[in-house]
Order: C-alpha cells, then structure tokens, then sequence
C-alpha cells in the first residue's frame, strides 16, 4: 500500500529506529501520549501493551500505519530487518574510519586508551 | 458550434442519449462578483497572515446563490500540497462547515477531521484544542474558511458565544484571517460577538435581476451547456423567464438550465427555447416551499 499519506505529519522513519521509536516519536510530533497515540490512531487498547512493544504488530496496525504515513505495508513488515541492516552498515562504515589515520586519532582523542 | 467551449463542444458532438446526463454536472462560472470575492479572499489569504488582529471576510448571500461554489474554488486555487521535506501536508487553505449541532469540542475535531490527522476522537477537549492549533500551525494553515456560518443560530445563545469566542480565539492566536460564508442569518450570529462584527467586511452576493450582468452570467452557462444550437439565454426574452423561474438564485438557475436542456433534447432540439424553461419539470423554490408546508399542515 503506498500513495499520499493520509496523515498531515509523516516523517520518514530514522535510519536505526524500531517500529516501536518511530510510533513514539509520531506520538511526540503530534503532541500526545505514545499511548493515546496508539490507541487513537493505530486502535490498539490502553491494556494491550503488548500490542504496543510493536515486536509483532498485527496486519491492522500495519495496514493504518501504512495508509496513514504512505508508507508501503512490506517496508513497515521488513522495519526490524531495514533496521539491523542499517546498523550493521553504520558499524561498518564506523570502523572503517576508525581505521583511517585521522579516524584512529579522533576515536582516540574521544575514547583514550586505558593506560 | 463555436459558441461552445472546447470542452462542451467534444460533448456536444455525442449523440442526444448520451448527453442528457451531463447537464447536471457542477461547473464554475466565473461571473464577476464571483471573480471579485475570489480576489478579496486572495488578497486576505496575501496580507493578513501573521498580523496582530487579521481582517476578516463574511460572505453573505441568499441560500442557493454560489456561495460555497465560490469556497469550493478558493479551496481548488490553493490546494493542500507536500513540505519541501515531505514530512508533512501544508493547507495554504483549510475549509470546514458549520453543523447545527455545533460544540467546542465537535468544532475543533472537525478541524482535525479537516487536516487529516488521526487523533480527530481525542476527548479531553483541552488537549484536542492544543493538538488543532499545533497542526494548523504545522501544516501552515494561511486562511480558514467556515462555510454555512449561520448553522451556528441553531443552538442555544451560551453556544453561539462560546464558538464566536473559539472563532476569535483561532484568528487570534494563529495570526490568520477567516473567511466565513452564509446567509443573512450569518451576519446576525456575528453580531453576538463585538470584536467579531468589526473585523469581519461583509461582501454581498444579491440576488440576480432581469438586467444586463444576469444577461451575461446566463451568456457564461450558455458556453458549457453541450447543446449545438445558441439559445440566446442571455437576451431579454429567455432571461426574463429564467430569473422569474430561478427566483434570481445562481444554483437555481444551474438547475433549471439543466433540466430545460435535457427536456429540449428529448424533445429532438439543439436549443433551448421558451417552451423548455416553462415546460421541463424543475420547480421554483418557493414552489418547493408551499408544497413542503402543505405537506406538514396535512
């Protein structure tokens, strides 16, 4: 499912949020609760927290995040694997310039070698 | 057919069958009071955001004479679009209608409604009241229009003061100015509120005469009515006819013209004639009217 979004905020999710970060983060955007955000937006019930650790949203929840943000319903299945892909590329590319000379020395400069 | 626009001639070369439901359709014609709202309310919408007290805008007229036809195309001229970032929708323009049954809290989720923002049937009417000024500025909302303002008479006095205060309270503390449409009614359920009545200019939308600028108006629906032959709406003898049957209203006219073509259709003719606008089954308002009450008397 992708198109316009149907709601008036929509910032693209970050780079390494969780589902679950990402809807707080909306929540904060608009003013209100990360509860009352789930519970008025995504219908998810003030008791059912498990519903809202967001570690197995249901396809209702997806499907209302999808329309209300125009964001494809697959991108919002696979946000936990996009999510740990980005985190290990960030890791990679934070060695990778730890292992340049000027790297070496701000990380060092950042984080001193125990003597 | 080079009395046609464009568009209305494609229609017209179609068969009579397949025409006879294209009159009803809803079209704009740019008549020049229409044209000279539209210009005020741009001219609103140009100087008045992020002024200390906005000038304000109440357009009055009888019910049925264009005026949410003119709302309609103000929203059209200044669509919702997305931020540069497309994080979020900007509403240059945001338009709302008001219900009978009108509260604080019905008025400020019907704002969300408006912007689409997913928390519309949050209760607490404080939070909602912040949750609508945060997204109308977010979205940077430049002008509100409230269409049907005299619906506001419907409820008790202590309600009407309340919204008019809302009403004030949103110009206010937005910075924005506000565009209210509705009949005479409008302009008296303004006059509840002082401050209201000074900043809102009324601009007038009279009913139509038998005179020149009606001949006009009709010669503009005659362009975009798919009929290959010139009736002459615009001349003094059918306009006669049309502004008594009309009873000088712009949406009545839209219909009695729609009916009047698809009745000289039907009767094998490319024109409407005299026998069209008095034979086609519209019914005037006032008709309307007497057989209603009648109605309810039995």
């Amino acid at each position: 499912m992708t198109g316009e979004p149907a709601w008036p905020l929509h910032p693209p999710p970050k780079e390494i949020e969780t589902l679950r970060q990402y809807v707080q983060s909306l929540a904060r955007l608009y003013g209100v609760t990360f509860e009352s955000f789930c519970y008025h937006a995504l219908k998810i019930a003030h008791a059912d927290e498990e519903a809202r650790s967001f570690t197995q949203p249901t396809e209702d929840v997806l499907e209302r995040l999808a329309v209300g943000l125009g964001i494809p319903i697959d991108e919002l299945r696979g946000f936990e694997a996009r999510r740990r892909r980005n985190v290990a590329r960030l890791y990679a590319e934070l060695e990778a310039w730890i292992a340049t000379p000027e790297g070496r020395q701000r990380y060092e400069w950042a984080f001193p070698p125990k003597s | 057919m080079d009395h046609l626009r464009p568009e209305a001639r494609r229609i017209a070369e179609k068969p009579a069958i397949e025409r006879l439901d294209c009159f009803a359709t809803d079209r704009w014609i740019g008549y020049s009071r229409a044209q000279d709202a539209l210009k005020r309310m741009d001219m609103l919408l140009a100087t008045q955001p992020g002024r200390v007290r906005p000038q304000n805008m109440l357009v009055v007229g009888p019910s049925n004479n264009g005026k949410s036809t003119i709302a309609e195309k103000f929203q059209r001229q200044h669509p919702r679009r997305s931020s540069e970032e497309r994080d979020r929708h900007i509403f240059p323009v945001l338009s709302v209608q008001m219900m009978p049954d009108v509260t604080a809290p019905r008025f400020y989720a019907q704002l969300l409604d408006a912007l689409g923002s997913p928390l519309g049937n949050i209760r607490k009417t404080d939070r909602r009241n912040a949750l609508t000024l945060n997204l109308m500025r977010a979205c940077g909302v430049r002008l509100l229009v409230i269409d049907e303002l005299h619906n506001l008479l419907c409820g008790p006095s202590s309600r009407q003061r309340e919204i008019l205060g809302l009403i004030r309270y949103l110009g206010n503390e937005l910075r924005i100015p506000i565009v209210a449409l509705g009949t005479k009614d409008a302009w008296l359920a303004l006059r509840l509120d002082d401050q209201l009545e000074n900043r809102f200019q009324p601009f007038l939308l009279s009913m139509w005469g038998d005179d020149a600028e009606t001949g006009r108006l009709l010669a503009s629906f005659e362009t975009v009515i798919p009929l290959r032959g010139r009736s002459g709406l615009g001349l003094p003898a059918l306009r006669k006819v049309i502004v008594e049957r009309s009873e000088g209203l712009i949406g009545e006219m839209h219909q009695l013209l729609s009916s009047a073509a698809a009745h000289a259709l039907t009767e094998g003719r490319e024109r409407i004639e005299r026998e069209d606008l008095l034979g086609c089954p519209f019914q005037a308002p006032s008709y309307r009217r007497q057989m209603m009450e009648r109605e309810l008397r039995a």
